[in-house]
């Protein structure tokens, strides 16, 4: 019986004290989720490759400037009738874009080379005996 | 009795180590970017530049990337899926170009792999201070070339794949045009 009596006293107890702090733990809640969904938010802006491309971080202003966001292509229109007119318009827009893509042979430069870096053995030495 | 069982532990124990050695040497693990001193010398040396040039390409690769993504992207959703779509609702053959584009989205998904793992690469390069840790320095820019190699190699493809894509429409195009006189 006094068993009994204690537990129910201490649970009492435990709600009187849940009770008087009830604001403290709603804003230490509030706080631990926020840290919480902010953790898989910046896992994911991670991991999915968009922190790569987010051109919006510090030390990309100068990036930010030159680039120029083509606005103005609408593109094939999926619907209507494939006659020469639709097919020659298809054609005209599809050159355009792939001679742009041939035009320039992105990441093709070593420019991470040793030699290009000045940094490989041949460089190094004539710059021993230079000195 | 024990000098035998010695014997034979140190036989299986020689055999099992000079197999691994052959294994990885074959497979040129054992063979790092060698660095010698005067490259160290002048990699510390020519520290700042060095990072400066690093810092160039990181930010003239970052603008390239988002133009290049862009193009690529603009090729596959604003040409080439439309012109399917276009060929399906009309009742006419486009397999073909069905295929590449699903081969162009496979290859753009490459594309974009290659770079993210690139863009982590050199990032280490550039955190890497190359006066106190020039050999770590010198094999990142190593593995960040390698990468950028790998990019090179996804974006090549990716171009060759709108090339092929332009032919097959060629010959689309002459088929439907065949198709078009006959029925006349």
């Amino acid at each position: 019986m006094n068993e009994h009596e204690s537990t129910s006293k201490s649970r009492s107890n435990m709600l009187t004290f849940f009770d008087h702090h009830r604001f403290l733990f709603l804003v230490f809640g509030s706080i631990i989720i926020a840290i919480f969904l902010v953790f898989v938010a910046l896992s994911l802006y991670v991991s999915s490759g968009t922190s790569q491309l987010d051109l919006s971080r510090p030390g990309y202003q100068a990036i930010r400037e030159q680039v120029h966001e083509d606005t103005s292509f609408n593109g094939f229109d999926a619907n209507g009738a494939l006659d020469k007119n639709a097919l020659n318009r298809f054609q005209s827009l599809y050159d355009a874009k792939l001679k742009e893509a041939e035009s320039f042979d992105a990441y093709g430069n070593d420019v991470l080379s040793p030699e290009s870096l000045q940094i490989d053995k041949s460089s190094s030495e004539n710059a021993q005996t230079a000195q | 009795m024990h000098v035998r069982l010695i014997a034979f532990i140190t036989v299986v124990a020689l055999i099992v180590s000079g197999s691994t050695l052959f294994a990885r040497t074959a497979r040129g693990e054992d063979q790092p970017n060698v660095i010698t001193d005067s490259q160290i010398a002048m990699i510390k040396t020519h520290c700042t530049d060095l990072q400066a040039s690093l810092n160039r390409l990181h930010q003239s690769d970052t603008l390239l990337r988002f133009n290049r993504g862009e193009l690529y992207r603009t090729i596959s959703d604003k040409l080439m899926v439309p012109l399917n779509q276009r060929i399906a609702s009309n009742q006419l053959d486009g397999s073909t170009l069905v295929q590449i584009t699903a081969n162009y989205n496979t290859s753009y998904q490459t594309f974009f792999d290659s770079y993210k793992v690139y863009e982590v690469s050199l990032s280490a390069a550039l955190s890497t201070d190359c006066v106190r840790q020039p050999t770590t320095f010198y094999d990142q820019v190593a593995d960040a070339r390698a990468k950028r190699i790998a990019l090179h190699t996804a974006s090549v493809r990716l171009v060759e794949l709108a090339g092929q894509y332009k032919k097959s429409f060629g010959d689309f195009r002459k088929k439907a045009d065949v198709t078009t006189e006959a029925t006349r």
